[in-house]
């Protein structure tokens, strides 16, 4: 399913790639801790902090889309690669090309209705943790954003038949 | 007319290559500009419902727990207690990898982990005592797919999410199932070990199997940490799984001395992209579900199946062997997500139990991860032992087919994945 095919990677967006690295690994530590003292501090002064639950969520769906990125980056998406495997090499290019474009039609599709879902919610908060919702919202449509010119750069690749 | 542009479009972006998240919100995108019963503006707002959710969290914590705990050395452990009790067996070392796998799976939620975790280290010993190669990646595979059917479970918590059915008594309804697998496996084992001079390793003294058994401890004590919290409602399975990864940092970090900052940040960025994998899924299928909703799919589906026969066992029947077939070409989580939401409202009109059902569901799917063309424990398996996938399809074949057997077994009987649970929670 996941066959592997790394880009080569230039410097700058190397450095790029690593602060994402970085970040989802510090969400990834605050998220655990979040909910373990939550658990714990229920257990022992039978009383949780009710911001955490909120806090841990929006930690979760920021890891999530950040991994998202990463795992484009990878080219790690699971997707079936049965017939395109078993097609000779010209067919397979074209076809490559193809899929690429529609993902990239179903991202700039996430980006225009992601931006409405950020916009849309201005002003608003988290009810407990008072984080302003437009930037817990943000993540979708960036994460969607740079997905898309990752897969920009994919498909400059198969174009020049490196991939 | 919505049915048939529902299925050609999802398999015609599946085939051609598009990731399977991309691929659901695709046909998400023909569905609306086609029969135009809903707005694009429900692709970013039920993407990010369908993540941000408490229950999910449970995925991260537990794939990255079975990730520390195989980087942190607690899965020799494991190991090394299954050998030194059943070594002296003939075609010993088969039976512990099998036990292994199944005391890996009271640890982890998924097949791919305990098959790379177990497999990984058991498999080059067997080859290397002089088994056969292919029945010894067989059984290991096999037996790893206990991993999603013995609790913790991945697939069970993203039904439980999409079903709105307590995660906790699935997990308790895939004990006995996932028991009998094991066995099967087992007892599949004996059988390809029967006509073979298989070595048998001299009898450890019981001061040996306790020392090992002691060193052991640390890992077994999770489960039952786990479970008793679950089952005691003390805490909900994403709490759970927040225990396991502190619990399993400590032991690998403090007591193994095989966690590393570096390693811990390595081990985290890894899980977090294999969580990505599975969430974008399940995010992406939540707004595929308030479509198929809309459309009326599962009804569609439904009234073609109750053409078929009123009889709800034979409908249930009709449900596992299409099952059987997704599972062929599609990976378990996206399979679960897709499936749970068409199939549930048909179940509950035959008046099935959804526990049941959801435990049914996951091991019929679950058997897809060891036949082709898409199986990823069957690959994993392969790379580890360096045979061919020909190979293992000749000795693994009977073992899905004895699975295959309990499947249907579990659905004449659905007692045995409800007994328990009701036993314990009622």
């Amino acid at each position: 399913m996941d066959e592997q095919r790394t880009t080569p990677i230039p410097k700058v967006l190397g450095f790029f790639v690593k602060c994402l690295e970085n970040i989802s690994f510090v969400l990834f530590v605050v998220m655990v801790i979040t909910v373990f003292i939550n658990v714990i501090g229920r257990f022992v002064f039978q009383a949780g902090i009710t911001e955490a639950e909120e806090l841990a969520k929006i930690l979760f769906v920021w890891l999530i889309f950040i991994g998202a990125v990463l795992l484009s980056w990878d080219n790690k998406h699971i997707y079936v690669d049965i017939l395109v495997n078993a097609l000779p090499r010209i067919p397979k290019r074209i076809i490559a090309v193809i899929s690429n474009l529609l993902v990239s039609v179903i991202l700039a599709i996430l980006v225009w209705q992601g931006y409405y879902f950020v916009t849309s919610n201005i002003g608003l908060a988290m009810p407990m943790t008072k984080i302003p919702v437009a930037v817990v919202h943000a993540i979708l449509p960036a994460a969607a954003a740079l997905m898309f010119l990752i897969n920009q750069y994919r498909l400059y690749l198969i174009i020049r038949g490196r991939d | 007319m919505v049915l048939q542009i529902f299925i050609i479009s999802i398999f015609v972006l599946l085939l051609i290559g598009v990731p399977i998240s991309f691929a659901i919100l695709g046909t998400v995108g023909v569905l609306i500009v086609t029969t135009g019963l809903t707005q694009f503006a429900i692709i970013p707002t039920y993407m990010f419902s369908g993540i941000n959710n408490f229950a999910l969290m449970a995925i991260p914590f537990f794939i990255l727990s079975g990730d520390i705990m195989n980087e942190g050395k607690l899965s020799e452990s494991l190991i090394g207690f299954c050998r030194k009790l059943l070594g002296h067996i003939r075609g010993g070392l088969g039976y512990a990898a099998v036990l292994a796998c199944m005391m890996f799976a009271c640890l982890s939620g998924a097949a791919v982990a305990t098959v790379s975790a177990i497999g990984g280290i058991m498999l080059p010993m067997l080859i290397k005592d002089g088994y056969d190669a292919a029945d010894s990646t067989a059984v290991v595979c096999t037996g790893a797919c206990t991993g999603p059917i013995i609790p913790p479970s991945i697939p069970m918590v993203v039904y439980g999410v999409v079903s709105g059915v307590s995660v906790t008594k699935m997990f308790i309804g895939g004990i006995v199932p996932g028991l009998i697998a094991g066995i099967l496996v087992m007892g599949s084992w004996y059988l390809m070990g029967r006509k073979k001079n298989y070595p048998v390793e001299p009898r450890q003294s019981a001061r040996e199997i306790l020392r090992s058994a002691k060193k052991a401890v640390p890992a077994m004590m999770m489960p039952v940490i786990m479970m008793g919290g679950m089952l005691t409602g003390i805490f909900t399975p994403t709490e759970a799984g927040v225990i396991a990864v502190v619990y399993a940092f400590i032991i690998a970090r403090f007591v193994n001395h095989s966690m590393p900052m570096k390693t811990l940040r390595k081990v985290m960025i890894s899980s977090a992209k294999s969580s990505a994998v599975v969430l974008l899924v399940v995010g992406a299928t939540n707004v595929l579900a308030s479509v198929i909703t809309v459309a009326r799919i599962p009804q569609m589906i439904g009234a073609a199946l109750t053409s078929l026969s009123s009889n709800p066992l034979v409908i249930l029947c009709v449900i596992n062997v299409i099952l059987l077939v997704v599972g062929l070409f599609v990976d378990t989580i996206p399979a679960v997500t897709l499936m749970g939401p068409i199939f549930l409202p048909i179940i509950t009109n035959l008046g099935i139990d959804p526990v049941a059902f959801g435990v049914i569901l996951v091991f019929a799917l679950v058997i897809g991860l060891v036949t082709p063309p898409v199986g990823s424990v069957l690959y994993i398996g392969c790379g580890i032992s360096e045979i061919r996938l020909v190979d293992l399809l000749k000795s693994i074949t009977p073992i899905v087919f004895l699975f295959i057997a309990e499947l249907f077994l579990l659905t004449v009987f659905p007692q045995l994945i409800t007994a328990l649970p009701n036993l314990i929670i009622g």
